[in-house]
């Protein structure tokens, strides 16, 4: 029982984190159309520029100077970039992000090198907060926790109940109409652009400690997260919350529990010490099978509902 | 006419430097030069580089003349490791030297031992320096295949030594990557655990996805409700680091037994949270030349951070190189075979004690050190961290366990 809340509880951590970086690329998606494949090069900066700042100063100033940085750079991208890429249509923004992404990392590798950054959690986190059964959480773990979900918290309260937010909600439906009233829309995309990558950036803060700071970092997360905005249906902010807890979970699910393929299909069968046609397949362990997950779940949804969970559009 | 004259500049062009080679012995170093792993490659690059420069300060080979290093970038893939040691093959260089990773190696030793078949008369020397996979010396050994470094499995037999020298261990929990590597070590761990202390039992032996896992807790909360006093594992990169930082924020107390721990970049990956948890075994560590005390070590690490700015990691690439120089002198002469049958059998005397090439499998066997990491009672830290290993342990080239189960043939 202890061992189940426990996996949930992590899970649900990791799913909070992936959610901080799939909420900002949903909604860059859904109202400027473009995929934004640079999205996990921001998250690396985020963890590289916290480190720096935290090498420097201290960690508490990393957590608010990094993602502002990153958020900078995201709209100087939007507004010197993106903006001028925008009239050859939506296939050269795809590629510019694309390039993008290569160019940061290049960028960070020229900068920081290829070995893993000494980027720690700060000391004054750096205890148990409560022990369940033998494995103690962490209280950086908690402190993460809080994080994702001020943030979440507070993404819905800009976009439900501020001016602001209402005309980022009508950009996503009828932006010529928006346009047309006299609001300056191009200047609504870059500060969505700068506020998601700063979001990116701020999930690199707190997760490049926890994790590892190192310059595969993007790419660690960036196809995992375009499954999450799939699944959960481009540009629904609920949905890529409900995909990315989902699949958190149901990733640390599968590895907490020591099952065998074989015994989830046939009890007993792994038990018996089966051999013979297709023991590595009955032998498979459901570990094993947890990074496939995503994509099975993303090729499934696909093929019985195109749109995702709670995506609105069929492309 | 002007034509003429460009082709014979070109070819005079293309001749000068066969012409300096004539004079040099050439190896060629195949190894990633560029790409993700091109970090790699340099580091590997300058050991082999100052290697052979230790040679040619000590008078050279075959009465003053040079050993010379000529790189090939093999883009970290097989494929591309094969076509350039055609090159090199095709440029008249004899002495190949490669290593990194064990699927190149496997390719590169298949690659050398069809060439060598199909031209006995004209055969070509391949230096390991460190791949690992016990394969290499183990079912495919070949009379013209050295290797520098020991593989895992020797490695985790100096591993199970040490844990069975410690009598406060009753139980074990093997976690690896889920291939071939992770699989031998678990296979050898399992082996020598039930011949040299039957008694500890093994609670746990999980494979893991590689390179998958972000968040090892659920592994750690398993090896905790197991009550492992040790765990065994043959991680290395991030799947290493994760895991061991994933162990001290679950408040882990067994000790992590590693064959990867003391590599490049791992020190810092790790950091503070492995210190005393963590107890790797390796060939050299920073302080590794300090146990011995000889001058010769103390000149070589200062040296080499002198010239490079960088620490000395694979030490056996300069065992390997300064061994090459003496069989070549010994032999007198750069002919492959000769240097092969001088390389057999070879004995050195390297900073951190004997060494000797088994004849039998062309696997050197050298001095391993256990050492764990921490910040106490050491002289030099690794990669700047203030942290560094002391030596637990150390077992002589002469006490490493002879697993040789495979005989080359000399040919002829």
């Amino acid at each position: 029982m202890e061992y189940l809340a426990f996996a949930l509880v992590n899970g649900l951590l990791y799913g909070m984190l992936l959610f901080m970086l799939a909420s900002g690329l949903t909604l860059i998606f859904s109202m400027m159309g473009v995929l934004n494949f640079a999205h996990g090069s921001f998250y690396m900066l985020g963890a590289y520029f916290a480190y720096q700042i935290g090498a420097m100063g201290s960690f508490w100033v990393a957590l608010f100077v990094a993602p502002v940085l990153v958020g900078v750079i995201g709209m100087a991208v939007e507004r010197y970039g993106l903006r001028v890429v925008h009239k050859h249509g939506h296939v050269a923004e795809l590629l510019f992000t694309f390039g993008l992404a290569y160019l940061i990392e290049e960028v960070v590798l020229m900068v920081w090198g290829r070995q893993p950054m000494p980027y720690r959690v700060p000391e004054a986190l750096n205890f148990p907060l409560f022990t369940l059964g033998e494995v103690s959480f962490s209280a950086y773990r908690g402190f993460m926790f809080l994080i994702a979900l001020a943030i979440f918290v507070v993404l819905i309260v800009i976009l439900r109940k501020t001016r602001l937010g209402m005309l980022v909600q009508a950009a996503l439906s009828h932006p010529d109409v928006l346009w047309s009233l006299g609001h300056d829309v191009p200047r609504l995309f870059m500060l969505v652009f700068g506020g998601g990558v700063a979001l990116a950036g701020l999930a690199g803060v707190i997760g490049g400690n926890f994790l590892i700071t190192e310059p595969g970092m993007a790419h660690h997360v960036g196809t995992i997260l375009f499954v999450i905005v799939v699944i959960g249906g481009l540009g629904s902010l609920a949905g890529a919350f409900i995909a990315s807890v989902g699949i958190g979970i149901l990733q640390t699910l599968m590895v907490a529990y020591d099952l065998r393929l074989a015994d989830v299909l046939v009890p007993g069968l792994a038990e018996s010490g089966y051999r013979g046609p297709f023991q590595e397949i009955t032998t498979m362990t459901l570990a094993n099978l947890g990074p496939v997950m995503p994509y099975l779940l993303l090729v499934v949804l696909m093929a019985l509902r195109p749109r995702g969970l709670l995506g609105k559009r069929d492309h | 006419m002007n034509r003429n004259r460009l082709i014979a500049a070109a070819f005079a062009a293309a001749l000068m430097p066969a012409a300096v080679a004539a004079q040099s012995v050439r190896v060629a170093h195949i190894d990633p030069f560029s790409g993700a792993f091109a970090n790699v490659g340099a580091l590997n690059g300058m050991h082999v580089e100052y290697g052979a420069a230790l040679v040619n300060q000590s008078g050279g080979v075959l009465g003053g003349r040079q050993l010379e290093v000529i790189r090939f970038d093999n883009n970290a893939n097989p494929q591309d490791a094969v076509v350039v040691l055609q090159e090199a093959i095709d440029q008249g260089i004899r002495i190949i030297t490669q290593a990194t990773n064990s699927g190149i190696a496997l390719a590169v030793q298949e690659a050398i031992v069809r060439h060598n078949r199909r031209n006995p008369d004209d055969p070509v020397l391949y230096l390991n320096y460190g791949s690992a996979d016990p394969s290499l010396t183990r079912d495919h050994c070949d009379y013209y295949s050295f290797r520098f470094e020991v593989h895992s499995g020797m490695k985790q037999l100096a591993i199970v030594d040490a844990i069975a020298a410690n009598p406060e261990i009753d139980s074990v929990y093997i976690i690896g990557q889920d291939y071939s590597h992770g699989h031998e070590v678990s296979r050898y761990t399992r082996a020598y655990l039930a011949e040299r202390r039957p008694d500890i039992e093994v609670v746990g032996d999980e494979f893991h996805p590689v390179g998958r896992v972000r968040d090892f807790t659920p592994y750690i909360a398993r090896i905790q409700a197991s009550g492992a006093d040790a765990v065994i594992t043959g991680n290395f990169g991030t799947d290493l680091s994760l895991l061991i930082r994933a162990a001290n924020e679950g408040g882990l107390t067994s000790t992590i037994y590693t064959q990867y721990a003391s590599t490049f970049g791992a020190p810092t990956a790790i950091g503070p949270d492995g210190i005393g948890r963590v107890i790797d075994t390796a060939h050299w560590t920073p302080d590794v030349w300090l146990t011995h005390n000889t001058e010769a070590g103390r000149q070589l690490v200062e040296d080499f951070e002198r010239t490079y700015n960088a620490e000395i990691g694979s030490y056996q690439i300069l065992v390997q190189m300064q061994m090459l120089g003496a069989a070549i002198n010994a032999a007198g002469s750069d002919n492959p075979t000769q240097i092969a049958a001088a390389l057999s059998g070879a004995t050195f005397d390297a900073v951190t004690g004997p060494v000797m090439m088994r004849e039998s499998d062309h696997q050197l066997l050298h001095p391993l050190f256990v050492s764990v990491f921490t910040d106490e009672g050491i002289t030099n830290d690794s990669e700047g961290t203030g942290i560094g290993w002391r030596t637990l342990r150390e077992i002589p080239a002469s006490e490493l366990s002879d697993d040789s189960t495979c005989q080359v043939s000399v040919p002829g």
